[in-house]
């Protein structure tokens, strides 16, 4: 099966290599049709019209959550709501979660920034203490650092958020040690699965988690539209955020009655074309990789792809990965002496090459690393053996203009 | 892109001229590029108004970096009034980058740091 091919993007871009699924996925042409098609023949609000073509969106519309919820083995629909991004979503828990003084929010050292700043304002404006379980040099999370903070704080503890898959190192947290740790004081666990959601099986129960979230755009879905798991007697027990059309049923003067769920934390018109995209692009995403021999298979051969990358690079005089012996899954970042990463990109661009150069929104990690940024390259389904080998050969080409 | 990594651009990014901490400048004038954290510090000696010795250091790309090694010899003995006057065509010119190009600004952080000049 070629995947290739059913991406309109790598038709109209002759020669296009592009490694930077980390940063978002491009798009294929079920997932753009559908697009078309909402616009094209149903386009209407959601909840709102009593006639045919709105009945057709609100329809898709639940069937979009009900296809997320399946992907993710969430007990229901009820149990996701659509967001804009992962970011909305991780700024919608930390602003929802009732945190008073000296409650401990933990967070890790190799967050995305959208997962450090909303709980840094929440501990400025609450005086709630943040910790952050540290990275080794290696670039693994410790986990021994979490059971640390536990036996400290006890059930001051309030929160536990993490990521599941780093988006610089490549590596994955044991997310399920880390719920189960965090469970021990009944803190509440969040999981930002952006990075992990298109490369492996993201099963909500089996991780045991309160909230998940993802962005739509990182698994070949469209932009504008993000998911978030939380679980229905938390979501029964927390105000809604935003607050506007579409989330109550009735406002009166003094009587506010909330719509059913997961309504209740969809405020005003979405993005009803994207969170129908998808839909679209998990079931696409899910047969592809059933095309491709399963999941088994699919890591199979993103994990030989992966490591040809980093044998490729270690092949470079004066590299060094971002991390040590860690496992990838992916995503590789690195630096190479003398040559900044700006530099890199901008002259791999020039062979159709794209890669992310600078801090991919990770400026603690890089920090904590003394590293003023890095080069980093990211698979996506589409990516192929040849790809890769272009890469390291024009890397190397890139390396001879300034050795020269 | 090419043309502008030029092998001329290259070797005043590896050996940049003018490069190291003025311990007693007159002047100084900073530039930072926040999308990337690329930063230039310029060091001006001024007798009468007129630039008698000129340092930089900071780090960055190779772009921002060659940039300003490759105008900083211009700089000497100019007015500093008029070198406050000083447009970005004069850095874009001279290493033939399009004011279109995504990597426009690595360029014109030499000219942002002369202009900082206070």
């Amino acid at each position: 099966m070629n995947i290739k091919s059913q991406f309109p993007i790598f038709n109209n871009n002759k020669g296009l290599i592009y490694l930077d699924s980390a940063s978002t996925t491009q798009k294929p042409e079920a997932v753009i049709d559908s697009i078309v098609q909402q616009y094209s023949n149903n386009n209407s609000n959601v909840h709102r019209g009593l006639y045919k073509i709105a009945y057709k969106t609100d329809t898709k519309w639940v069937e979009a959550h009900s296809i997320v919820a399946k992907y993710i083995n969430a007990k229901s629909y009820k149990e996701v709501f659509f967001t804009k991004n992962s970011t909305e979503g991780l700024n919608w828990i930390a602003n929802t979660v009732s945190l008073s003084p000296d409650d401990v929010v933990v967070i890790s050292e190799m967050e995305h920034h959208s997962n450090v700043l909303p709980w840094m304002k929440v501990s400025k404006e609450k005086g709630v203490i943040l910790e952050k379980i540290k990275v080794s040099e290696e670039g693994t999370l410790d986990l021994s650092h979490l059971k640390e903070l536990v036996s400290k704080y006890g059930n001051r503890m309030k929160v536990v958020s993490v990521l599941h898959q780093s988006n610089v190192l490549g590596t994955v947290n044991n997310v399920e040690e880390i719920v189960k740790v965090a469970k021990t004081v009944g803190a509440l666990t969040v999981i930002d699965a952006a990075q992990s959601i298109a490369h492996m099986e993201i099963d909500v129960q089996k991780i045991g988690c309160d909230v998940l979230v993802f962005s739509s755009h990182k698994i070949y879905g469209p932009s504008g539209i993000g998911v978030v798991y939380c679980k229905e007697e938390l979501l029964n027990s927390f105000e809604p955020w935003l607050r506007g059309g579409e989330m109550v049923k009735s406002v009166e003067e003094d009587n506010i009655l909330y719509n059913d769920l997961p309504w209740k934390f969809e405020a005003g018109t979405p993005a009803i074309e994207a969170g129908i995209g998808l839909g679209i692009a998990l079931k696409w995403f899910e047969k592809s990789v059933e095309e491709l021999g399963g999941w088994s298979e699919f890591k199979r051969k993103e994990k030989a792809l992966t490591t040809l990358l980093v044998d490729g690079l270690k092949e470079i005089e004066g590299i060094k990965l971002v991390g040590g012996e860690i496992e990838r899954e992916g995503i590789v970042s690195f630096n190479i002496d003398g040559i900044h990463p700006h530099d890199i990109s901008s002259l791999l661009d020039e062979n159709g090459i794209c890669v992310r150069a600078g801090y991919h929104c990770v400026q603690p990690l890089h920090q904590k690393l003394g590293l003023n940024g890095s080069t980093r390259v990211s698979l996506g389904i589409y990516n192929t053996k040849e790809d890769i080998e272009e890469t390291i050969k024009q890397l190397k080409k890139v390396v001879n203009i300034f050795r020269k | 892109m090419n043309e502008t990594y030029t092998k001329e651009l290259i070797e005043n990014y590896k050996n940049p001229k003018r490069f190291g901490k003025m311990e007693t400048p007159d002047l100084t004038g900073r530039a930072v590029n926040d999308l990337c954290g690329d930063e230039l510090t310029l060091y001006v000696k001024n007798e009468e108004g007129k630039v008698t010795d000129i340092m930089f250091d900071g780090r960055g790309c190779a772009i921002c970096i060659g940039s300003m090694s490759l105008i900083i010899e211009e700089l000497m003995d100019r007015n500093i009034y008029d070198l406050l006057k000083i447009q970005e065509d004069t850095i874009l010119d001279k290493i033939g980058m399009k004011k279109d190009s995504p990597r426009v600004r690595c360029a014109t952080l030499s000219i942002e740091a002369i202009k900082n000049l206070k």
